[in-house]
Parts: C-alpha cells; structure tokens; sequence
C-alpha cells in the first residue's frame, strides 16, 4: 500500500455527510457573480470552518498575550494553547514526540529550514541532490540555491506516462553522493501520490536522507511519519482548513537537535553574552522571535475538525469525487485531455486538464462567471508543465466539502466554454 | 448570439481561430519575450526596422484568447509605421486598457477597440498588454542595434 500503513480498509461507516460539514464553512453559502460559489480551488488554499474561525476570534478576544515569557495568567494560557497545538499536530501526522514538530509560516519556510540549515552543514561540492519531475517549486528552488551555493547538483527523478515515479528511474539515480531525496507526497498538479517509503528505503541505504512536501498530502491522507520513513515533513496549516501564516517541519530528533539554527534572535537561545550564545533545545531552536501565536492556535480547532471525521472518510469520500469528475469529464467532454493515472488509490482529489486549443486562463474566467472557482496555470511547477508538454493547464481539486453536484456544475460551465470556443476546439491541437 | 459573453466578443474570436503574423521574423533586428508566469502566457515578438519604417513584425507562443487577439491587433497597428506613430499605438492601448496615462485621439482603434473590455477586468489587463509592451522592448533595442556605430557592429 502506497499511501501509509495506517491506512484503514474502506468501508461504508466511513461516508461523511457533507450537508451537514457544508453548514460548518460559512464562505459555502456566498454567492460569486450571482451564482452559489462552487469552490474547486482547495489545492491553492482550503475553505475555512467556523470552529477555527471562533477559535481565532476567541483568541484575540480573551486569550491574548506573548507565550514563552511572562508569568502572568494570560501568557501561561496562551502558551499552553499553543503548546497544545503541536501536541495535536504531532498526533495528526504520527511524530513520536511534539518536540520534533516545528511552526513555521508555511511549508515554504520549512523546505527552506531543511536546506538553509541542514543542507548548508552536511551537503558539500560533488554531492547530489534529487528531486522529482512532479516537484513544487517550494521543494525545488530551495535545493536548487543550497546546490549552487555549496557545488552539488541537482538530479531529476523521472515519472511515467500516469504520471507516478518510476522507481527504475529513481533507483538508477541514487549513489553514495546522494546526500538528498526531496519529494512531493502528492502532486498539486497531477494529484499522483508518491511511493514515499519505498523511495525513503532506497535512499536511506544509498546514506541520504529524505524530505517530503506534504503540502497538498497533510489535509488528504491519513498520516504517519514514521511509516513513510522520512526524515523531514513540511505541511501548511492553510491548506487543511486552518488559517494563513502557519506551517510546520517534523524532523527526526536526531537531525533537528544536530542542526544549526536556522533564523537567530529572541526565543531560540540558551545562554548570551556579547559576543556567543547557545541554543535552546528543539523545538525553540528553530522558532525564533515572536510566532505566528492566533494562528497556530486557531490551526489546533481545524486539527480537531479533521479528526472528528477521521481521515480515513476524507480520503475516501476525495477518492470517490475524484473518479467521478474524471469519469464526468471525460464522457462529456470529448476535447479534454485529464493529466495523470485514472487509479485513485495513488491519486489525491486533484483534476488537471486542458481542453483543445482552448487557454486555461479562458477556461477559469468563463467558470467564474457562473461562481466556479479553479486554478489556471501552471500552479508554481514551470519545469513539470514543459514534461507535460503545455504551456498551462486548469486544475479542479476537491475536498471534503465537495460534492458531486459541483463537479456537474463544472461540467455545465465546462459546456458553456465549448460553446463560446466551438469553433476553435474543432480545429487540430495547435 | 443573443447572450453573447462581453469579453469573448467574435471580434476577439476571429482573431484567435484566424491568427495574424503569427511566427518569427528571420534575422530580426530585436526579439522580446513577454510572460506571465502565474497563468503561463509565453510570447515572443520579433520584428525588423527599415529605416524610418517598422516591419515585418510578428508574435509567436501561447496565450489567452484575449492575449493572442491581441497579439495579432499589434502586429496589424504597427507594420508599416514609423516609430514614433507605432509608439503613440502602445501608449494609446495602455491607456484605454489600464485608464492611465495619455491616448492619441487620433488613431482610428477599429477592431482594437474590442479590447477596451478587459479595463474592469484586473486579471486580464497583463494577457491584454503582453505583445504591446514585448513590442515596446523589441523596437527600443532594435533601435539601439541600428544606433550603434557600424564599426561596432562589424566586429
């Protein structure tokens, strides 16, 4: 099994009532240009459910003071709420300890802590560095700046023609200059998840280590770290129904208490003096300053969201959606070309697509004029689009507030598109 | 088309199905890219000057409908101008396009007027502008190239 090894058998007591969770999102019942929105942007950033929202409100409104410091009522409330989210976080994602579980502002930063701080002490000029063709720019342009500062190079893992990894390939790369794997866990453009413990075996026996994005796996899959058998794991908060500005890196606790610090300052030391100081244990070492505090605890309440309706149903209620818009698109929409495998048990609840001579851009802006919201471009993965061989695709991706009415309305938007294109998707693919 | 979709007009249309000066100009004098990298327009105008006259010129890449219709319109207003009329067409567009700066009154818009269009529309005022301000670029420097002392040029 591809996904993790907690991942539950499927079974009808896991079905969501997504009725009742629409009723959660407030933003559900707006109208865009006078239709109901139908939001099929949740790659980009998921909707929000009120619980984080009153959490964020309730925070500011009776809870707020700087944690780690004072020793008054409040600060001693608001530390612990924070504190309470890492524990919360470390048993979403399955790290042994909250001490390996690190805020940053999104998963972004936490690439950039990896690279910045562990790849500058342990990756030397002749190493090697591998990526996946699938990568975000956030897993690639962090390597890409650490191997021109310090003389390694990148090497790129090739996928197939689903668009899933070839293992021959990736296993063919790998050498004793390996210093680094860094993967995405599952594509933001083809939705394709990625055989991580698999690759983390090969790369840990080639003496590497291994860092995964699970920007777009943490809000959709059931996780645990340890069995993906990853050394690092990047996620963003606003992506599984949390608020902006928070994101976190577990690391192994051996890595993380070896790394220099990061960013340097307020709260992530031990001991100053003029001209030395030293650090405090992890998790502080690497939060430096004053945190993102409202946010990560307002994150806690999404955490609590999700848990509430296990992960097992939010993957299979995505896994359903996405094979049926797959399905939809392609019966009623002969000019669609849908990127990656069909197979949803490797593929996340994200549909990317192209309709002949038609530019995504004009796609996107015809679907917001009937309030539906997706994604056109090439969703900051330049180097991906040219192996696909198109300048930009629209992407539609789900989450558990979708249904499958939303994906027929897509279709009927899709359907005014060839209308207003007709002639053009009759001509030969440009 | 009685419901017919403001910004896809069949002006605009046309254009796309029917492209103009689509390509590259062999041995031209200046090449400019114009891109957008959130939504993946690619454009590339190349273009020649002959003495005081602009021309050939032509666009070659993806983009939008909006930004290919574009393109085209481009190519059209300024072959067979002088510099100075075919700036006077950038900055006329700019401005009925973004709703700054000064437009000549006396150049007849025709079917460019369809782009007017895209002014309420932020998201599209760059795949509008994209070819027009590649252009700009291009003339600059092929005005550079020709500028420069022909000694330099030889060596």
């Amino acid at each position: 099994m591809i996904i993790t090894d907690k991942t539950a058998p499927v079974t009808e007591q896991h079905s969501l009532d997504v009725e009742a969770i629409r009723r959660d999102f407030p933003i559900l019942a707006t109208q865009v240009n006078g239709h109901a929105l139908v939001y099929l942007d949740s790659a980009a950033t998921s909707q929000k459910p009120r619980q984080m929202i009153d959490a964020l409100v309730a925070y500011y409104s009776g809870q707020n003071a700087n944690i780690h410091r004072a020793a008054h009522t409040l600060a001693s409330r608001a530390t612990e709420l924070y504190e309470t989210t890492r524990q919360k976080l470390a048993r979403f994602i399955g790290a042994p300890s909250p001490d390996e579980v690190i805020f940053t502002r999104n998963s972004t930063e936490s690439l950039n802590l990896v690279a910045g701080s562990w790849g500058t002490a342990n990756v030397h000029a002749g190493d090697e560095i591998i990526v996946t063709q699938v990568e975000h720019h956030s897993n690639l342009v962090p390597w890409q700046v650490l191997a021109q500062a310090t003389g390694a190079s990148i090497r790129v893992a090739a996928i197939d023609a689903h668009g899933l990894v070839d293992l021959d390939a990736y296993r063919s790369l790998l050498s004793p200059r390996t210093k680094v794997v860094a993967i995405t866990h599952m594509s933001n453009v083809l939705g394709t998840i990625a055989p991580v413990a698999e690759m983390s075996r090969l790369a840990h026996e080639a003496g590497a280590i291994v860092v995964v994005d699970g920007a777009q796996s943490a809000p959709h899959l059931p996780l645990d770290v340890l069995s993906l058998e990853c050394d690092f794991f990047a996620l963003s908060a606003h992506k599984m129904l949390g608020p902006t500005g928070v994101g976190a890196l577990w690391g192994r606790r051996a890595l993380l208490e070896a790394m220099p610090p990061f960013l340097t300052g307020g709260s992530m030391i031990g001991h100053v003096d003029w001209d030395r100081s030293t650090w405090a244990p992890i998790p502080q070492k690497f939060e430096a300053g004053t945190p993102n505090i409202a946010d990560v605890i307002a994150f806690g309440a999404s955490i609590d969201y999700l848990e509430a309706l296990g992960m097992e149903a939010v993957r299979h209620h995505e896994q359903e959606i996405t094979a049926y818009a797959i399905a939809t698109l392609r019966e009623r929409h002969p000019a669609i070309t849908i990127y990656g495998t069909d197979d949803t048990s490797v593929r996340g609840g994200v549909v990317t697509f192209n309709i002949r001579n038609v530019h995504p851009h004009d796609i996107s802006e015809i679907l917001d004029e009937r309030g539906i919201a997706i994604r056109a471009g090439q969703h900051c993965a330049h180097p991906l689009h040219k192996i696909l061989g198109t300048g930009a695709t629209a992407r539609a991706s789900f989450y558990l507030y979708n249904l499958n009415r939303e994906v027929d309305a897509l279709s009927e938007g899709l359907a005014r598109v060839e209308t207003v294109f007709r002639r053009v998707i009759d001509r030969p693919a440009r | 088309m009685t419901d017919q979709n403001p910004l896809y007009q069949d002006i605009i249309l046309e254009y796309y199905e029917y492209p103009r000066n689509r390509g590259r100009v062999e041995d031209a004098d200046a090449c400019c890219q114009g891109n957008n990298p959130s939504c993946g327009d690619d454009l590339t105008v190349s273009l020649k000057v002959d003495q005081a006259t602009i021309g050939p010129v032509m666009w070659d890449g993806h983009a939008c409908a909006i930004g290919e219709a574009s393109a085209s319109m481009m190519t059209e207003a300024v072959t067979s101008q002088s510099a100075d009329t075919a700036r006077a067409w950038v900055k006329t567009v700019r401005a009925m396009i973004t709703g700054r700066g000064d437009a000549d009154e006396t150049l007849e818009l025709g079917d460019i007027e369809s782009l007017r269009v895209v002014r309420n529309r932020p998201a599209r005022v760059k795949c509008a502008l994209l070819a027009w301000e590649a252009f700009d670029e291009a003339l600059t420097l092929a005005e550079a190239v020709h500028a420069r002392p022909r000694e330099s040029t030889d060596a």
